[in-house]
């Protein structure tokens, strides 16, 4: 494992704005103009930093969900179906209970959200831990089954009877309070984060937490020193399921308001980039995921005020993720030349 | 029971093995390319965005150059480029191999519509008749035929692929995503036995009204069409989204069942 310096952090940066910089120069349009746009249309107003929050909040959530997963060493890439899952709990809650205090309703959702997915969560871990079934595959295979399911549900038993497919508008006590008013930003980033602090806390502090990264780190030590690792690796799963199923219910309950068919653009996977590259560093998830959302919603500020093509916007961020995640880049570089010195001097 | 036969020989003939044949080349070679990485231990998921750079070479090659086997020569030399680059950035500078597998993929998407737009002009899709395609091979089994037994000029891909094409051309990009269904103000779809449909892509399989016992105004102004108007009108105000995603979700099943439906035509045609 590479021990990442703020040094090559900050050369990963500045190459890949180059990089960039050097394309749009190439197409004829200002290089400095469109990235002043970028942070600008990340930073500058209220709907701006609304913009970046509202994407923060999945990201962050569905990165923290892959985490923790991580740390009872399964590869989940189910979170996109749990999100699902716990979206269309929570929409359903929102809009089948009514006259609750938003004191109780809003809770409940959650809670809702997080039983659906949590148990949808333990269905790959157990396969895991007791057949050894590669999750790896399941969990992809799951996301399909999750998606279609809340499909038929939207356009079934759920459904609004809307020429889109959605559920029912949720109650008004379900929804979450907005802030910075005209973007979608809203409380559960707070939410998010308290979750975030908690989660960490729960890993590094508690006895359980110790558990759950000793069964990722060594199964059959474990197993040695008494800590069943098959129920440790189930509780590790539910509980990144039900921190997936929470961002669902966030981005319902704060968002949309309701559920709708589709809604989300693949959120799961850039989450798990996002952790990925953080290499399942729970602090620097916030980090990570904050990077991403501040270069997604830049890019239509720049789109927008300097005509720079939204095709090669998106091709610079996949240019930033490639280079965020490549930091043996400039270590690599040292030490070959830190070598190459060291065999002048023999 | 016949005619579960009929349509079951409808479904299970040489165009199946045709097209199963064809649908299953490039999904064998992807699956040869993630064997071999994974002999290596090594979970490659960016065979996805070295076919799309591949092909995106093999196109331009073969437009410019006019030869399939330059097209071929740059499609193979730019997927082991690619797949260069993502072991320099793997195995040196220690990426993470699902992070470079992703990234590849969405600088795949991002940069291949970006050099179709400024290469060619266009977005979306490029055909022209410079593209030399490779030669087709064409075991005569009888796929070529519409329904076995039947002479037919134009095999059903052939055929698919021109009225695919010809929607394309036709349609402004967006136009019909954006607004609400106009069908029901202004047509009707007529089944060859005389039935009734809103339009040609209806899946629910509701009879609006039949021709060979109703009169056009009866069933213009029947109450499925009214209620399908109603239904229609009342939600203009909040379609401002249309599910686009449901084109692609249902475009296998259409291609299926569009395929039923043409050989249904044939057959009631040259029943009468």
């Amino acid at each position: 494992m590479y021990k990442t310096s703020w040094g090559s952090t900050l050369m990963t940066i500045i190459l890949s704005l180059a990089l960039g910089a050097g394309a749009i120069l190439l197409l004829g349009y200002d290089p400095i103009e469109a990235y002043y746009q970028l942070f600008r249309g990340a930073f500058v107003g209220k709907f701006n930093i609304g913009g970046v929050m509202e994407r923060f909040v999945p990201l962050m959530l569905t990165a923290l969900a892959f985490a923790v997963s991580a740390k009872v060493a399964v590869f989940n890439v189910g979170v996109e179906g749990e999100l699902y899952l716990g979206a269309i709990a929570a929409a359903w809650a929102g809009y089948a209970f009514t006259g609750l205090h938003p004191l109780v309703h809003i809770p409940l959702c959650f809670a809702v959200a997080m039983v659906a997915s949590g148990a949808w969560g333990a269905i790959p871990g157990a396969l895991k831990a007791y057949w050894k079934v590669n999750e790896v595959c399941v969990t992809i295979l799951m996301n399909y089954v999750a998606i279609y399911f809340t499909s038929y549900l939207v356009g079934n038993p759920f459904s609004a009877r809307a020429s889109i497919p959605r559920t029912p508008t949720i109650e008004e006590s379900a929804r979450l309070l907005r802030i910075l008013r005209p973007s979608r930003a809203n409380i559960g980033i707070f939410v998010a984060l308290g979750v975030l602090v908690l989660v960490w806390w729960m890993l590094y502090h508690t006895n359980w937490g110790y558990k759950l990264r000793h069964v990722g780190q060594n199964p059959f030590f474990s197993e040695y020193v008494g800590i069943p690792p098959k129920k440790v690796m189930i509780w590790g799963m539910i509980l990144s399921g039900a921190i997936g199923g929470l961002a669902g219910a966030i981005e319902v309950m704060g968002i949309h308001g309701h559920f709708l068919d589709n809604f989300s653009p693949g959120i799961a996977f850039d989450g798990m980039l996002a952790s990925l590259i953080a290499k399942n560093d729970i602090r620097m998830v916030p980090v990570l995921s904050l990077f991403l959302a501040v270069l997604k919603t830049g890019a239509l500020g720049m789109e927008r005020f300097t005509g720079v093509p939204k095709t090669l916007i998106d091709t610079i961020i996949a240019v930033f993720i490639l280079l965020a995640a490549m930091e043996g880049l400039f270590a690599y570089s040292r030490r070959r030349s830190a070598r190459s010195s060291g065999e002048e001097a023999a | 029971m016949d005619g579960l036969n009929e349509i079951l020989s409808l479904v299970f003939n040489a165009t199946l093995v045709r097209s199963t044949i064809r649908a299953a080349t490039p999904i064998l070679y992807a699956t040869l390319a993630c064997v071999l990485t994974q002999q290596a231990n090594i979970l490659n998921i960016g065979i996805e965005g070295i076919m799309i750079f591949a092909a995106f070479a093999a196109v331009t090659t073969s437009y410019f150059a006019g030869s399939w086997v330059l097209g071929l020569l740059a499609a193979i030399i730019t997927g082991v480029v690619v797949a260069a680059f993502m072991a320099f950035a793997h195995l040196k500078a220690k990426a993470d191999i699902f992070v470079v597998g992703m990234g590849v993929n969405m600088l795949a998407i991002a940069m291949t519509r970006f050099l179709l737009q400024r290469t060619f002009g266009v977005s979306g899709s490029f055909h022209h008749n410079d593209i030399v395609p490779m030669p087709r091979l064409n075991f005569d089994f009888g796929g070529n035929a519409l329904l076995p037994g039947e002479q037919s000029t134009v095999s059903v891909d052939e055929y698919l692929n021109h009225k695919n094409r010809e929607f394309m051309l036709k349609v402004p990009p967006k136009l019909h995503h954006n607004r609400p269904c106009y069908f029901p103000w202004r047509y009707v779809h007529v089944n060859p036995d005389g039935t009734v449909f809103p339009c040609g892509s209806w899946w629910e399989h509701t009879v609006f009204g039949d021709f060979k016992t109703q009169t056009f105004e009866e069933i213009w102004l029947g109450p499925q069409f009214t209620e399908l108007r109603r239904q229609l009108g009342d939600h203009t105000a909040g379609t401002d989204r249309l599910p686009e995603s449901l084109a692609s979700r249902f475009e296998r099943l259409t291609c299926l069942a569009g395929i039923v439906f043409m050989a249904h035509v044939r057959l009631s045609c040259s029943g009468d």
